[in-house]
């Protein structure tokens, strides 16, 4: 290093620092010293590579602060989606069990079960029944004998309301809907005339049976709503929601 | 660190060259440019650590390009950053012999990178080689050197913060210190070279 140009004056010399004067004399040696040059580059370079050393540690440690959030918002990403995917499994296995559940109600629901679960109308046994034509119409239908029912109805003019009732019944057991349904609302129409209320709950109840029977499910289901809606009901409690939701299949199915 | 607000490219630089929350600077270039300079990497067979190593690297030499006064907002800092990236992984790939096909494909592609990138990356090869010697000194040393040449703060601060007796024995010290830098980088012959051939203006 020329003697009179030390470190510290080639750094004076790099920061501007130097007197006007001293600045000439390192120009001109430096315009004369290939050397001088050399440490001069050196020096400058140095200077930045002190600098860059500390950029070079901040760049790092942005740089793993960087992946490491990035690494964690994926993680969070990755948690939310498998959420999102356990939630959309479970909602597309009950969607599937529902499907399946309509399906198999769908396929599986008939008339001919639903009546089965109507109970047949049983008539009370009463002690020293005199032998008119009710009572045997009466014994005929404990005896199951349903044509016998239907036979001596017909032969009567004028039948009374308990022996048109187990007319319709015999309608009922025999499949003959349309005049089950007959006779039952026949009867409804006598109740109301004369304001009685002559086996109501029952008509109700079998009229339920005599639409399913006659293939008229609409009507069915707004006999089941008229019975499920009176809470005194005789018969609410055997006509569940079940029952009407079956009922519905059917309007549906046919 | 999360970056709330974002700054233009201006602004970024400004940031940078007068280390004003440069911090937030380098997270708001990793935040936008990260994905992009890995994708480059990834998409010519690099893998996600060969990007990290790579990017980390373009981040150092963009920050050398502005402190050096070479890049003063001509172009994007995404197109100047991507041009770097490139030209190192080609660096990359040409060192590990990788397919000599693919090779020749990209180096092709990659041949509008402008003179200036080129010598900040060569130029970045010597800065690396001295920060290993400047990492060489003591710890003391390469404190005040730091606190000076990077923290850029007056010698009364750096005494009182390293407790020297006298601001003259701190210069004495600074002194040293860089002098034994400086040294051994002029020892180092293919420094020494390098250094020549920039005087002749070979880079």
């Amino acid at each position: 290093m020329n003697t009179n140009i030390d470190l510290n004056v080639l750094e004076d010399y790099l920061e501007n620092k130097l007197t006007p004067e001293k600045k000439l004399e390192v120009e001109k040696a430096l315009s004369q010293d290939e050397n001088l040059n050399l440490e001069l580059k050196a020096l400058e370079m140095s200077r930045k590579a002190i600098e860059l050393s500390e950029w070079k540690k901040l760049i790092h440690k942005t740089q793993s602060s960087f992946l490491e959030n990035r690494n964690t918002r994926s993680l969070d990403s990755n948690d939310r989606k498998s959420g999102f995917t356990w939630l959309l499994r479970i909602a597309a296995s009950l969607t599937l069990l529902l499907v399946g559940l309509g399906s198999f109600l769908f396929l599986t629901t008939t008339p001919e079960g639903l009546q089965d679960n109507f109970l047949s109308y049983q008539v009370p046994l009463m002690r020293g029944e005199a032998e008119s034509s009710l009572d045997q119409m009466k014994e005929s239908y404990r005896n199951k004998d349903f044509q016998q029912v239907l036979s001596l109805g017909k032969n009567q003019q004028s039948l009374e309301k308990e022996g048109q009732f187990l007319v319709a019944m015999s309608h009922l057991e025999i499949g003959n809907g349309k005049e089950a349904v007959e006779e039952l609302l026949e009867l409804q129409r006598k109740n109301q005339q004369e304001e009685a209320s002559f086996l109501d709950d029952e008509i109700d109840y079998y009229l339920v049976k005599g639409y399913i029977l006659q293939g008229d499910y609409s009507s069915a289901k707004n006999q089941v709503e008229k019975i499920r809606s009176n809470p005194t009901h005789k018969y609410r409690r055997n006509l569940d929601r079940w029952d009407a939701f079956k009922i519905q299949i059917l309007d549906l199915k046919y | 660190m999360k970056v709330n607000r974002k700054w233009s490219d201006e602004e970024l630089v400004q940031m940078i060259l007068k280390k004003q929350d440069q911090n937030l600077a380098i997270s708001q270039l990793y935040e936008q440019h990260y994905g992009m300079l890995e994708n480059l990497i990834i998409q010519n067979s690099g893998s996600a650590d060969d990007a990290a190593d790579i990017i980390q690297e373009t981040m150092l030499v963009f920050v050398q390009m502005i402190v050096s006064q070479k890049f003063r907002g001509e172009s994007s800092i995404k197109s100047i950053l991507y041009s770097i990236a490139k030209n190192q992984w080609i660096s990359e790939i040409r060192k590990r012999k990788s397919t000599q096909k693919r090779n020749e494909h990209f180096h092709t592609q990659g041949q509008e990178n402008s003179a200036i990138i080129t010598e900040a990356i060569s130029r970045q090869e010597d800065y690396n080689f001295i920060m290993r010697l400047f990492e060489q000194l003591g710890e003391r040393c390469r404190r005040i050197l730091q606190l000076f040449y990077y923290e850029e703060l007056p010698m009364k601060e750096i005494c009182e913060q390293m407790e020297f007796s006298s601001e003259q024995v701190l210069r004495n010290k600074k002194y040293k210190c860089l002098k034994a830098l400086h040294e051994s980088v002029l020892a180092n012959p293919s420094i020494k070279t390098n250094l020549q051939k920039i005087l002749r203006n070979e880079y």
